[in-house]
């Protein structure tokens, strides 16, 4: 009996990861009713005050709507770079989140804003994600990605390390920090209300940190750092090539 | 990207058909209900009524299973993830056990039924969606946004985005295409600095595409208003038709207990 399952855990394991990997969002009909409401109570005011900021932009700045909406293309695009995963060589590619990039282009709010549009698309056309899930993704991928990649981003730039590294740290972070809010969002769905609190929330911290160490351990992890690298070849070649472009959007001083 | 490229576009709900003639605000009515009763259901017959019945009609409109199968692979597979770790973390009775790189796993019949209401609820509303993005177009899913009252800033960067989406799929092809023929892609590292340096063209080309769009756009008289020019049409008699069978189809089902706050 131990053998089979450990046998069917491996085979599974190997063919579910790279699937899943290819859109870590959590799909339609997963969410029961009450972390559906909680999810979206979650991000509103990040998309209120996103939607403010763009607003703002929109009548200070000539031209600001267009700008967002083609870089927030550029970056749905990107995100969808078939990435090969080094540990399963030829075996999968994954895809990086994207959010980093954005969040540190056009600010963590404007993010959230793009993220949530980009989930809308690809829930309805990739069928990844879904419109009752779009709460936690948005949560997961716009405000935990947008913020820690922004800040991930600020940070290393205020240690005055080269644009490379600033990228790269943006890109590993918002990674890493889309993962560990999907990782809560399917963790929450074994917490139990029958249960006595401590005990629930202890199931569901379990929950969490396997799937995120699975994760992280098999296709995601390599993923963090190849995105990261990527972000970093991005930006470094943005600021070589047409240097006012950043300093316009304010990713570097002038 | 050449996958995405076909099965993100909306040329399906360009047809004309029975489905894509029927009142954007209706479909978005069905397919809202639809969704709120499959994740209320508590048992497997609700999400499966939705399975088999967008299946009919995106059968009513020749819409292949190959296409469908393409958009169903990734959820599928996410669906039978749930499964397990429903499996593993809920329930008592224990069907399988054993460990994996020392640690203890537990199969429980109770997660796993669980997991296969998920499965099927999750198949339900992705083909649900599957039936509005088979027959709606994004301008008008943006027309009815409007209608109800969603921020008309959100609705315009949509429009953008949608609009130009294709556009930088189409010049990525071309350009992965020569970084390829340069043998960009023969190893793991040349691979990643390849997809750096067409990121950083992709970012190039979009904000440089923005400033002309900008200026084409203010030279037809745009002033950061609407970018969207379609108009919904009045709802007609069929179209209440359909709102009020929903409603009665809500009544009925939540009378009958098939649905539970969870």
């Amino acid at each position: 009996m131990r053998i089979i399952l450990s046998g069917i855990i491996v085979v599974l394991t190997l063919l579910l990861l790279p699937q899943v990997a290819h859109a870590m969002h959590i799909t339609e009909g997963i969410l029961p009713p009450k972390w559906a409401i909680f999810w979206v109570v979650m991000i509103m005011p990040f998309v209120v005050v996103g939607t403010l900021k763009l607003k703002k932009n929109k009548k200070e700045v000539p031209g600001f709507l267009p700008l967002v909406g083609l870089v927030g293309a550029a970056v749905f695009v990107f995100s969808c770079f078939p990435i090969p995963v080094v540990g399963l060589n030829g075996m999968a590619t994954a895809h990086p989140a994207g959010t980093g990039m954005s969040a540190m282009l056009l600010g963590p709010f404007v993010s959230v804003v793009i993220a949530g549009i980009a989930l809308f698309i690809q829930a309805l056309f990739l069928a990844h994600g879904g419109l009752t899930t779009l709460g936690v993704n948005i949560f997961s991928m716009g405000v935990l990605g947008s913020f820690s990649g922004y800040f991930a981003f600020r940070i290393v730039q205020r240690m005055g390390l080269r644009l490379f590294w600033c990228g790269f740290a943006a890109g590993v972070v918002s990674d890493l920090f889309t993962y560990m809010g999907t990782s809560i969002g399917l963790g929450l769905l074994v917490f139990e209300g029958g249960e006595s609190l401590p005990i629930a929330i202890m199931h569901s911290a379990k929950a969490m940190l396997e799937i995120f160490v699975v994760f992280i351990a098999t296709s995601q992890g390599p993923l963090c750092v190849a995105e990261g690298i990527v972000v970093g070849f991005a930006i470094s070649y943005v600021y070589k090539v047409r240097p006012g472009i950043l300093q316009s959007l304010k990713v570097v001083k002038v | 990207m050449e996958i995405l490229k076909h099965v993100v576009m909306d040329h399906f709900a360009h047809r004309n058909n029975w489905l894509t003639n029927i009142e954007v605000r209706v479909k978005l009515f069905y397919i809202g209900i639809g969704l709120l009763l499959n994740i209320l259901s508590n048992g497997i017959i609700i999400p499966l009524v939705f399975l088999v019945t967008s299946l009919i009609l995106l059968k009513t409109i020749k819409i292949s299973f190959l296409n469908l199968g393409l958009r169903m692979i990734v959820p599928l597979f996410f669906g039978v993830f749930i499964m397990l770790i429903m499996g593993l973390h809920k329930g008592e009775t224990v069907m399988l056990s054993g460990s994996f790189l020392g640690y203890e796993l537990a199969l429980k019949k109770e997660g796993l039924l669980i997991g296969l209401l998920l499965f099927t609820k999750m198949v339900g509303g992705v083909m649900l969606l599957l039936l509005l993005s088979f027959t709606t177009t994004i301008s008008k899913i943006c027309m009815a946004a409007r209608w109800m009252k969603i921020p008309e800033t959100i609705i315009e960067v949509l429009s953008f985005v949608y609009r130009y989406l294709f556009l930088l799929i189409e010049e990525t092809e071309t350009m992965m295409s020569s970084q390829k023929s340069r043998l960009g892609y023969v190893t793991w590292f040349k691979t990643i600095k390849s997809f750096g340096n067409l990121g950083g063209v992709l970012l190039i080309r979009s904000i440089v595409r923005a400033e002309n769009v900008h200026t084409a756009m203010t030279s037809r008289g745009y002033n950061g208003g609407r970018v969207l020019t379609i108009h919904l049409t009045p709802l007609v008699k069929n179209d209440y038709a359909i709102l009020l069978s929903c409603g009665v189809l809500l009544a009925f089902l939540s009378y009958f207990g098939f649905f539970v706050y969870s």
